[in-house]
């Protein structure tokens, strides 16, 4: 008998829809998270990425679609295998730190005693070690966010799903739930977060999930994802006709883009991939072109965002 | 199970942590000592009733100075001050006529209210000297004994009851009301619901303020059965009266099953608008028409005391919201089992629809929406 057989796929989404009174919600989600990655899933404000947190945690009933957990159906129990911080969060100020870490790890299954024990060595992990006594209220915003963070991990969850774990953070507390992220994927776990922080999900992801309208316009690498960026150069130049045409002839496009007050016209000039931004500047130079500005376009996962959520929307 | 343990445990820690609780809650006790204390006071002052005027009617003098003589001792035997009338007076409570009839007989006939065994008794041996032929045979007439009123003694001990419970439930309700909107206003709903379900929140949260609620009824009840039991100068067990109906095992079991059932229904009716309401003052405004309601209740239950309305009662019992107030109110015996099995039912059908709701409005599926209108008139003001 072999234990080579693959590990299930922690979390896997398919034609998901759920919409709210007034059109809001999620048309047709579909990702999968696989077993040890970081997993970004990113949209603007409204894009629907709460709701579909709050389907695949059970807080809200999807009106169709499919969500897998460990590869069996969503259900209470199987829940049980993830950690969640919900958007919207909170603990009672009246609560003590330690308390308030055991009791989620116990409504989670831990006996009495794991529980405590885990939420002390959680709590000294953090450098709250001291302040385990503490009321909540007590703790400052940062040491709170931590706190409410253990709350999610305290069953040592196989998947960690955080609704805009960043927000509200200073770089600090920042720097610490990353180093949190590292240990939960170093001991096998897989996480998945939502943000609309372009920067952050590039540095932390590995995989990305964008939505726009409801809808996934990506899921995959995120090296895979920045290359669906367009690339290109915003260009100054005073004679609109000849960047047009050398746009052109290196089948690209240019377009006017709004620029400071008494500038030359400014230009977003979009290249194809293949065509390197160099092969502009060298173009514009063979045909004398005035250049009084040149800042070149990086393919970044912003970049891929904001192109892919316009196609979206074009369609 | 567990889960709803540690909700119920964790909602019972969060008041009973707080120091004013047990200020509360030894309140009523303490309220309860103080007016059995204030009443053993005032009952053991001397009492001066008024006293009884007594008219005497005899033909000879010598007769009625004794039928007045013997009618004012039997007042100052029995401590009860007598007031005599040798003349017909219309104000007289009792009108005594003294006559020697046919044979020698002395006959004694009394109008208006009865008199005492001991004035009869009097007035027979002072009489019998009287008596023309000496042959001491004196006749005696008074009203026959009126039939007695019919009379619910324990009437008031059921309102004490309903009232003392009442009271518990209002505050129990508030509690349950702001247990959930801590929750929501704290922002700790969402992660709580990520590990439990509505339904088990809601049980643990009914559970443990309701473990509160039964202290607190079990600190007043246990203040009143001693109050019931104390034999207090000059109160004269006036306490074991007035409770004597409600104080038995059987009653305060199915009073307490009531609270239960009433305490479940209200209860998961706050907790659904606790989900509803996005804040306090949300809350407020919502839970209103309950805490409305509970006052309707209140007064219906003062009209039952003042005896009126049996009828209607009877009829209350099948509308949920009435029903386990009027099971604690009504005499016993006055509702058949049948309608009382109706109206229990009832209450257990509006409890789970109620609990229905409630979990889809903790589950956020049961939205408010404001009326244009009212938002217009909000964003005016």
């Amino acid at each position: 008998m072999s234990n080579d057989s693959p590990a299930p796929v922690p979390l896997r989404v398919s034609h998901l829809a759920k919409q709210y009174a007034g059109g809001r919600g999620v048309k047709a989600i579909d990702f999968t998270v696989r077993p040890g990655s970081v997993t970004g899933f990113i949209g603007v404000n409204g894009a629907g990425k709460s709701t579909t947190l709050k389907c695949i945690m059970g807080l809200t009933e999807p009106d169709a679609g499919e969500i897998e957990i460990f590869g069996e159906p969503a259900t209470f129990e199987t829940r049980r295998k993830l950690g969640f911080l919900p958007e919207e969060r909170g603990l009672a100020p009246r609560e003590r730190a330690r308390d308030a870490i055991a009791f989620h790890a116990r409504l989670k299954g831990l006996e009495r005693a794991d529980a405590y024990a885990r939420a002390d060595g959680l709590l000294e992990r953090v450098g709250l070690g001291s302040r385990r006594y503490a009321r909540v209220g007590e703790l400052s915003k940062g040491n709170a966010q931590r706190v409410q963070i253990l709350c999610a991990i305290a069953h040592d969850p196989r998947l960690l799903i955080l609704d805009e774990p960043f927000s509200g953070l200073d770089p600090v507390a920042q720097a610490e739930m990353q180093s949190l992220f590292d240990e939960h994927r170093a001991h096998g776990g897989s996480i998945l977060f939502s943000t609309h922080g372009m920067s952050v999900a590039e540095r932390l992801c590995d995989h990305v999930v964008i939505i726009s309208q409801g809808c996934t316009v990506f899921e995959g690498p995120v090296a895979d994802a920045a290359a669906q960026a367009p690339h290109g150069a915003y260009v100054t130049c005073s004679d609109d006709a000849g960047l047009i045409a050398v746009a052109s002839r290196l089948g690209g496009a240019a377009e006017p883009f709004p620029g400071k007050m008494g500038e030359a016209m400014r230009w977003r000039v979009l290249l194809p991939s293949h065509v390197p931004y160099p092969a502009l500047l060298r173009a514009m130079g063979e045909r004398q072109l005035p250049i009084q500005g040149f800042e070149p376009i990086q393919a970044d996962l912003e970049g891929a965002f904001w192109s892919l959520a316009a196609e979206r929307e074009a369609a | 199970m567990r889960r709803v343990a540690l909700i119920a445990r964790r909602e019972f820690v969060a008041y009973a942590s707080v120091p004013s609780f047990w200020v509360a809650l030894a309140m009523g006790p303490l309220l309860m000592a103080l007016a059995t204390f204030s009443l053993s006071a005032f009952a053991g002052r001397p009492a001066t009733p008024r006293p009884d005027l007594v008219a005497i009617e005899a033909q000879d003098p010598a007769i009625g100075a004794r039928a007045e003589a013997a009618v004012l001792e039997a007042g100052r035997l029995e401590h009860h001050p007598v007031q005599v009338s040798a003349a017909p007076d219309p104000k007289a409570a009792t009108t005594l006529s003294v006559a020697a009839g046919p044979g020698g007989v002395l006959s004694v006939d009394i109008r208006g209210a009865r008199l005492s065994e001991v004035a009869l008794a009097l007035l027979r041996h002072d009489l019998a000297d009287t008596s023309p032929s000496r042959a001491a045979e004196i006749r005696v007439a008074q009203p026959p004994p009126a039939p007695p009123a019919p009379k619910d003694s324990g009437r008031f001990g059921r309102f004490s009851i309903t009232v003392l419970l009442w009271l518990v439930l209002v505050g129990s309700l508030g509690m349950l009301l702001q247990a959930v909107v801590r929750e929501r206003s704290n922002r700790a709903l969402e992660t709580l619901l990520s590990s439990v379900r509505p339904v088990e929140l809601m049980i643990g949260k009914l559970l443990g303020v309701g473990a509160l609620s039964l202290l607190v009824v079990g600190a007043w009840l246990g203040g009143g059965a001693a109050m019931a039991g104390m034999s207090l100068p000059g109160l004269g067990g006036a306490g074991t009266v007035l409770f004597h109906d409600v104080a038995s095992f059987g009653y305060i079991a199915g009073a307490l099953g009531l609270f239960g059932l009433a305490y479940a229904m209200y209860g998961v009716a706050l907790i659904g608008i606790g989900a509803l309401a996005r804040d306090v003052p949300a809350a407020q405004n919502l839970s209103r028409p309950v805490f409305g309601l509970l006052l309707l209740v209140f007064f219906v239950a003062l009209a039952q005391v003042a005896g009126m309305g049996e009828a209607t009662l009877k009829s209350l019992v099948l509308i949920p919201p009435f029903t386990p107030f009027v099971l604690l109110l009504a005499s016993p015996g006055a509702l058949d089992p049948m309608t009382v099995g109706f109206g229990i039912a009832g209450m257990a059908a509006t409890t789970a629809g109620l609990a229905w709701l409630g979990a889809q409005a903790l589950r956020g599926e049961l939205r408010l929406k404001m009326p244009r209108a009212s938002r217009r008139l909000a964003r005016a003001a």
